[in-house]
């Protein structure tokens, strides 16, 4: 979040966001395109499909827009920013539970023999592709709240301290979700990790 | 140390927060166990799979451009959302402070008003001496005695109502 601390034009995160509440729509453009890979990238890692994510992402600036006034600096505004992001994405899970239309594993084409002969490249790109989809299906099986904090850390980069006040978690929670998390997602990897690897 | 607990170290030593003295055992345990070893190369691999999954994260083109474009259209001037919140607060204050006020009118309705022989003939448009003038004009001294101790008693029953 501290690379967001300073605009384009130098100007500091805390007076953007003064100049957004009383109306500057330079300000809280400049405040959305510090946010914007940040939300997009949570987004994905929810929907898994970048046009519903950017979508999703449209939504929640324009949430954060209508709520300007409400944020009163208790807080830090990128903090701010991924609770509202968090809870949209929250709201449309749940309206859209049944709705699969994401990336699927299935999607991506098996590599043939011949495509390896044809082209190497391709092969390793497609190789690449089937390593992601299935991450995006592993992640996507897990609870919600796994998925949240490996999206937050391991995907984001946040630090814990970041997560915890996102999330209103101690330091020893995040700790030991995060650590569940992985474990469950690297039991739910290991196909594509190691073969055999791993403790029994 | 047991499997279980390396695996929770390597979980913190992807984060750079394991202590020397927690990462001296680790070490420890890597060297004489294949099975954790691979295990941290797995988890090492994951994380590189997970970290690669935020480059393609990236908004599609024009996006601030976009939101700009959505917020002249779907949001409304601070005004009319000023006035919209006003409007909110204002219209459960209006039907407590008139539902208090209805309430507080049939509540302390006045009692109908009892009205006095006089002040009936007055709104009859007769006037009340006709009355007694009748009484003095009666010939027949028990009669007037009789329609005395009437208007008598009507104008007692009239007090009493009265209170």
């Amino acid at each position: 979040m501290t690379e967001a601390k300073k605009s384009e034009n130098g100007m500091d995160e805390h007076q953007m966001v003064k100049l957004a509440q009383r109306g500057d729509e330079e300000a809280f453009t400049a405040l959305v395109k510090a946010y914007q890979a940040r939300v997009c990238g949570l987004a994905i890692n929810f929907v898994h499909n970048r046009e519903t994510a950017d979508d999703l992402a449209q939504e929640v600036f324009l949430k954060i827009y209508m709520s300007l006034q409400k944020f009163r600096f208790q807080s830090e505004f990128g903090t701010w920013v991924y609770q509202i992001a968090i809870n949209h994405i929250r709201d449309y899970l749940r309206k859209h539970k049944k709705e699969k239309d994401d990336l699927r594993l299935e999607d991506i084409p098996e590599i043939k023999a011949e495509d390896k002969e044809v082209s190497l490249q391709l092969a390793e790109n497609q190789e690449e592709e089937r390593r992601k989809a299935l991450l995006w299906q592993k992640l996507e099986e897990m609870p919600e709240k796994y998925r949240l904090i490996l999206s937050l850390r391991d995907i984001q980069g946040l630090s814990y301290e970041e997560i915890g006040k996102i999330l209103k978690l101690s330091p020893g929670t995040v700790d030991s979700r995060l650590h569940r998390a992985r474990r469950l997602l690297r039991k739910k990897l290991a196909p594509v990790l190691s073969q055999g690897g791993g403790l029994k | 140390m047991k499997c279980r607990k390396a695996e929770k170290l390597i979980s913190k030593l992807l984060d750079e927060r394991l202590e020397e003295k927690s990462l001296a055992r680790l070490e420890a345990h890597l060297k004489v166990c294949p099975s954790c070893a691979r295990l941290l190369q797995d988890y090492k691999k994951m994380k590189k799979l997970m970290s690669e999954g935020k480059i393609e994260s990236e908004p599609l083109p024009y996006f601030a451009e976009r939101v700009k474009a959505r917020l002249a259209t779907e949001s409304r001037p601070s005004i009319w959302a000023a006035a919209e919140r006003w409007y909110a607060a204002a219209v459960p204050i209006f039907l407590v402070i008139a539902t208090i006020l209805v309430g507080a009118l049939l509540l302390f309705q006045p009692s109908p008003k009892q009205y006095s022989q006089a002040e009936i003939l007055l709104f009859q448009n007769q006037s009340p001496l006709k009355e007694t003038q009748a009484i003095f004009e009666e010939e027949k001294p028990e009669n007037r005695q009789l329609k005395l101790l009437f208007a008598g008693l009507e104008s007692q029953e009239t007090v009493r109502r009265g209170k």
